[in-house]
């Protein structure tokens, strides 16, 4: 029996797009490795881009055509790092536990950065810029580690309020019984 | 969807429904689908799959319904529809208050909508809309009755379809979808008072249309 004035049986005849189809779609938008592609396009144009400021910077004598190419390598991976981050604002969101795993990916990614610097240091002559990029990797580190803490709280907030939520559904359903 | 379950022509002619002002979230106590819908949202925020089918699920229907009765065609609606679950997926992170889940998910469809309405906001729409469904039996009930009321849901349906855009919306959210007037504000971007105006505007226009129809109104 219906007694809807528009009728929902009615209306449902009349949609061409059902719900199993358009879970589907966002199945496919929700998908995981998109999203750790762009995380990791993100970290890795940084890196490039802070090894070639670091020689930039503290290179002056490098030949001009040499400047110039690394100068347009910057440029090309400081725009690949804008776009990881449009994408992962606006196109492909990292929900909480997206971003605790992306966090951890940036802690992992900034310390193997670090570690690296660390150990090529001693072949190259170039101290200043070796330093540059030892401490631009740790402070990406701590940065990374920053947003660890955060993503976890986030995501034990949002965890402690669907419990709670949980607990009072369960209870009114008890009460109704 | 809860809500038009039970006396759909009280409810059209309920001219004490402008009082409903209160916002269920800050009502207590709140009920099992608003408690429901919260959960949904916090699991939706999680970034569980599971989660996303069961608002979709929720929420398919009555959104398409909003959709269709705004815009020109289903397949409109259906498009319409697509776009708006693509930016509630984008737009999750940005959810403050997973409580407002309902008027947060009109919201984002409404501006999918607004979007499409874009550049021909002012055409006068046609859609086509059945009321033919009726109850197919209720004992004790007078027949006579039963066809009067379904000859004005019918009347009710194609002048509703008649009105203009702005006037339409918003009779449909508030009492189609129940939404009340601060959910209705936060959908709209409009203050409280601007939606109070717009339904009374829209309630006598209905009233006027359906009168010249030889409706009582």
């Amino acid at each position: 029996m219906n007694m809807l004035p528009f009728s929902s049986a009615q209306t449902q005849d009349a949609i061409h797009i059902s719900v199993a189809e358009s879970q589907a779609r966002m199945r496919a938008g929700l998908a995981l490795p998109p999203r750790l592609v762009y995380v990791l396009l993100l970290f890795a144009s940084t890196a490039m881009a802070v090894v070639l400021g670091a020689l930039l910077l503290t290179e002056p004598s490098l030949p001009t055509r040499t400047q110039l190419t690394f100068m347009l390598m910057l440029g090309t991976a400081l725009a690949w790092m804008g776009f990881a981050i449009w994408v992962l604002r606006a196109r492909a969101v990292l929900l909480a536990t997206h971003r605790v795993l992306a966090a951890r990916l940036g802690v992992v990614c900034t310390l193997l950065f670090t570690a690296c610097a660390v150990a090529f240091a001693p072949w190259g002559d170039n101290r200043a810029g070796s330093l540059a990029i030892t401490s631009t990797g740790l402070l990406f580190f701590g940065f990374a580690m920053l947003r660890v803490v955060q993503a976890q709280r986030l995501e034990r907030a949002l965890q402690h309020r669907r419990a709670q939520l949980q607990a009072q559904l369960q209870h009114a359903g008890t009460s109704a019984l | 969807m809860a809500g038009l379950h039970g006396e759909p022509l009280a409810r059209w002619n309920d001219s004490h429904g402008m009082n409903r002002t209160q916002d269920p979230a800050s009502a207590a106590p709140r009920s099992n689908a608003e408690l429901d819908d919260e959960l949904l949202a916090v699991r939706c925020q999680l970034g569980e799959p599971e989660a996303f089918d069961d608002l979709i699920a929720r929420w398919h229907e009555p959104l398409w319904r909003y959709l269709m009765r705004t815009l020109e065609a289903p397949q409109e609606a259906d498009d319409a529809l697509q776009d708006t679950w693509l930016r509630v997926l984008r737009a999750f992170p940005a959810l403050r208050d997973p409580s407002r889940l309902r008027p947060w998910l009109f919201g984002i469809a409404r501006r999918a909508l607004m979007d499409r309405l874009r550049g021909q906001y002012a055409n006068r729409v046609d859609v086509s809309l059945e009321f033919t469904e009726l109850p197919d039996s209720r004992d004790g009930l007078d027949i006579e009755w039963e066809t009067q009321r379904a000859d004005t849901l019918v009347r009710l349906g194609e002048t509703l379809v008649d009105l203009p855009l702005v006037e339409r919306e918003v009779l449909v959210l508030f009492y189609l979808q129940e939404l009340s007037l601060t959910q209705l504000a936060e959908v709209l971007a409009v203050p409280v008072g601007t939606v109070k105006s717009r339904l009374f505007r829209a309630r006598r226009m209905l009233r006027d249309r359906l009168l010249a129809k030889g409706v009582d109104a």
